[in-house]
């Protein structure tokens, strides 16, 4: 049996984002793409979504203090 | 600058003072409440968490004689956490169990017994090492094994894929390795034996029950192995967590890691009655997991893989990496904090952040200039 990294009470959720919404993100913070954070290729996460070396996640994080917000990761090697 | 107030906070003012709310009162508090621009996050975000742990006591407690699990915890857990220790002093596991084994004591000690790892080297009671004979002969205690509900016959086929030929006498497991030429060699060989899994989870020595408030009955174990427990069918996978950050970001990824480093570190200071902000713990947090793997704070984390290297030399061991730029013929971009106040320049920080722009001839748009000016 496999693990789901989902399921965890840790784990945020991920999307793979589309090109134009990373384009629209890229330009309304104005920073070049290698500017995000990381996320390893092997990450479990990264596993399991079927992301590749490039994409960029988008993770919904919920915190005590902001709420429901959005964070990304780019997925590097 | 125009500032843009997040919907549910709008939402959420009109809900308490009314549809006709005045919004300018929001817009002030909101403004109020942001952090301007260039501010030092994280140095305040050190003194906040540095100053509260001035407080926490240097020392674990000791309870002995309970049959509590002794954790590590105040300063010493705090500083684990920080440097992201890979053997951490105290790992453990929180298992919670699928409902309907959760609610039966049987069924949880059950699995709670078969996850207790049981080496050869448990069941053994005494053993010698013949250099003539070159073997080593275990003792094999007969009452343990009937305990734990194994046979003689388990115990040599653990040892198959070793290359050594094994005779069982009655209690006595005799181990024969033809290659072996000195007692150090068989005493290795031992060694190796004893260390071997018969059966139960590797690394979790104990575990113990325990029962919350609502009669669900869940499993405190010493010693951690996430990666095998999330697999038991038994286990509620939702909220089975151990305390180990690094097996947690290997396991779960990076973003479960980074909630554990919060949850962690809340914990540890709200144990000993302190309250640190959130947000600078999230600081911290983020900034650990930031390159995708768990770094610590300090030398051998993120203080030393410091772009610039007179931040790296200002921290510590200021020679090592003097050297070290020089030979590798390093540039510093004169970017950061530390470098600027060592060369008597004004520091990136609040109005130091901030650059002129001059319109040339006052014509065109500052946009349009920008472009020049760093052409330029």
């Amino acid at each position: 049996m496999d693990i789901d990294v989902f399921n965890s009470r840790l784990s945020p959720q991920y999307r793979i984002m589309l090109k134009e919404e990373l384009d629209q993100l890229l330009s309304k913070y104005n920073i070049v793409i290698k500017d995000l954070p990381k996320i390893k290729v092997n990450d479990p996460a990264v596993k399991l979504l079927d992301a590749k070396e490039g994409d960029v996640l988008e993770i919904k994080r919920s915190s005590k203090t902001a709420g429901q917000y959005n964070y990304y990761r780019l997925v590097v090697k | 600058m125009k500032i843009e107030i997040p919907e549910k906070y709008i939402l959420a003012f009109k809900e308490k003072y009314g549809e006709n709310a005045d919004l300018s009162e929001l817009e002030k508090i909101y403004t109020r409440s942001l952090v301007t621009p260039g501010e030092a996050v994280g140095v305040i975000a050190a003194q906040s968490i540095g100053e509260a742990s001035t407080q926490l006591t240097l020392r674990t407690k000791h309870a002995a004689g309970l049959s509590v699990i002794n954790t590590t915890t105040g300063l010493p857990r705090l500083v684990e956490i920080f440097d992201s220790k890979k053997d951490i002093s105290t790992p453990f596991m929180d298992i919670y169990l699928k409902e309907e084994y959760a609610k039966s004591k049987q069924k949880a000690s059950e699995i709670a017994n078969k996850m207790i790892e049981i080496k050869i080297g448990d069941i053994t009671s005494s053993y010698t090492v013949s250099l003539r004979k070159k073997s080593i002969e275990f003792v094999l205690d007969k009452e343990l094994l009937k305990e734990y509900g194994f046979t003689t016959k388990d115990v040599t086929a653990k040892l198959s894929n070793l290359k050594v030929s094994t005779a069982l006498e009655g209690d006595n497991l005799s181990v024969v390795d033809k290659s072996a030429d000195s007692v150090k060699k068989l005493i290795r060989l031992r060694n190796k034996i004893v260390e071997i899994n018969l059966s139960g989870l590797p690394g979790v020595s104990r575990a113990i029950l325990n029962q919350d408030s609502n009669g669900n009955y869940w499993i405190k174990t010493i010693g951690t192995n996430l990666s095998e427990v999330l697999k038991m069918e038994e286990v509620d996978q939702k909220n089975t967590i151990s305390n180990d950050i690094i097996e947690v970001s290997k396991v779960l990824g990076i973003e479960a890691a980074r909630n554990l480093i919060i949850e962690e570190v809340n914990s540890t200071l709200q144990n000993v009655g302190l309250t640190v902000d959130l947000r600078h713990i999230f600081l911290i947090a983020d900034a650990m997991c930031l390159d995708g793997t768990v770094r610590g704070i300090g030398r051998y984390g993120l203080s030393g893989e410091a772009d610039s290297v007179l931040a790296r030399a200002s921290f510590e061991v200021p020679l090592k990496h003097l050297i070290e730029a020089g030979l590798y013929h390093e540039s510093d971009p004169f970017k950061y904090v530390a470098n600027n106040i060592l060369s008597n320049q004004v520091i990136p920080v609040g109005t130091g952040g901030v650059e002129l722009v001059v319109k040339e001839n006052g014509k065109g748009n500052s946009e349009e200039n920008s472009g020049k000016d760093k052409e330029q």
